[in-house]
């Protein structure tokens, strides 16, 4: 490895990080997040990583309702003052001057370097944010996990494997196919 | 000088292997850990941490067998995209002759910030638990209470959560009795 980050951003200001510090980081290719003031720094993904999540892209937005938006990384989501991810794709209300415009589905496609913090730290914090949606997906299966928010936390309801069809109802009909996220 | 360099130091680009974190700079208070080629890096701890992390440090020092060695934070290699830094580390001595550590730890002490809090409880707890770190202590310095984990049958279950003046009588990674009230000294406990 040649190339080098500089690293004089990487020192947390007196009381550390906040989302706010964030906007100044470097636009250098890498996704930078914050969960309490802890900094998360993860590299680029995977091209199996990138096929699925704009096949899922490309089969959300053919069946979205007017009144929602799906959007894909690098988009900041923040959650609080020291809280703030990057889901690799998200459904919003469309309407920017909605009081509450809180994403209503996330998504992390799972790579092996984001696999252990999709299914722990930010599975709590979208549990704790009242996401009601998160989709999990493992292209190297390929599989889709769907978990929904019961009473305040997530319960996972079912996976998909393969060619096993998710017809989903929230936050909208529409139909995924785990193996065609491949193609 | 160490300052000079650091002020200027660089990473490698990432995704990065425990190998890489050897050239990350030194000597500043920010703890760089990995998780699966992802970094993960913590700001400065309080003085209420420290304080609350050297006094359980000399609890398990002086009721350590000779054949167990309790470190301060030290790098933990779990594999080789997994390596981290927890606030106290017990291992066999028989494993620390080298210049890393060798073998799994028997138990992890991870006293909570409100920045860590999160992470300590969810990824981890992950990843100590797919490690096989037998023990798994989480401390949380404001209220001065302990909660214990322990591996069964591959997976942490909470064997016990005390507080304040409760004792724990713990007999895993070796007998050793705990007071998380006294653990503060006479300092004011927040």
């Amino acid at each position: 490895m040649t190339a080098v980050t500089s690293t004089s951003y990487l020192s947390a200001p007196e009381g550390g990080w906040t989302a706010d510090d964030l906007a100044a980081f470097p636009d250098d290719g890498l996704r930078y997040e914050l969960v309490d003031g802890v900094l998360l720094v993860s590299a680029a993904p995977s091209e199996e990583h990138q096929i699925a999540l704009g096949n899922l892209y490309l089969g959300l937005v053919a069946a979205v309702p007017p009144e929602l938006r799906v959007l894909t990384a690098p988009y900041d989501v923040r959650f609080g003052p020291r809280r703030q991810l990057q889901p690799d794709l998200l459904v919003l209300p469309k309407d920017r001057t909605a009081a509450d415009r809180s994403p209503v589905l996330v998504v992390e496609v799972l790579s092996p370097s984001t696999a252990a913090t999709d299914r722990t730290l930010k599975r709590q914090v979208f549990e704790q944010a009242g996401i009601q949606c998160f989709w999990l997906v493992d292209p190297l299966v390929p599989s889709l996990t769907v978990l929904e928010l019961r009473d305040g936390a997530y319960v996972e309801l079912t996976t998909f494997m393969g060619d096993q069809a998710y017809t989903a109802v929230d936050p909208f009909a529409v139909r995924i196919v785990p193996a065609r996220l491949l193609h | 000088m160490r300052a000079m360099t650091t002020a200027r130091a660089a990473i490698p680009a990432g995704p990065w292997t425990v190998d890489d974190l050897d050239d990350f700079p030194e000597g500043d208070t920010r703890r760089y850990e990995l998780i699966d080629g992802a970094l993960l890096v913590s700001a400065e701890p309080s003085l209420q941490h420290q304080r609350v992390a050297a006094a359980l440090f000399r609890v398990l020092q002086d009721a350590a067998p000779r054949e167990l060695e309790v470190f301060w934070p030290i790098d933990v290699r779990l594999s080789p995209f997994r390596q981290i830094a927890p606030d106290i580390t017990v291992v066999r001595r028989q494993d620390a002759t080298g210049k890393r550590l060798a073998g799994v730890p028997l138990l992890v002490v991870e006293v909570q910030s409100p920045s860590t809090r999160a992470v300590d409880l969810t990824l981890k707890r992950r990843v100590l638990q797919e490690a096989g770190v037998p023990s798994y202590w989480l401390v949380d310095p404001d209220s001065l209470s302990i909660t214990v984990l322990e591996l069964q049958a591959g997976a942490y279950r909470e064997v016990a959560q005390v507080s304040g003046p409760q004792v724990y009588e713990a007999t895993l990674p070796f007998d050793v009795r705990i007071v998380p009230g006294e653990l503060a000294g006479d300092a004011p406990s927040g």
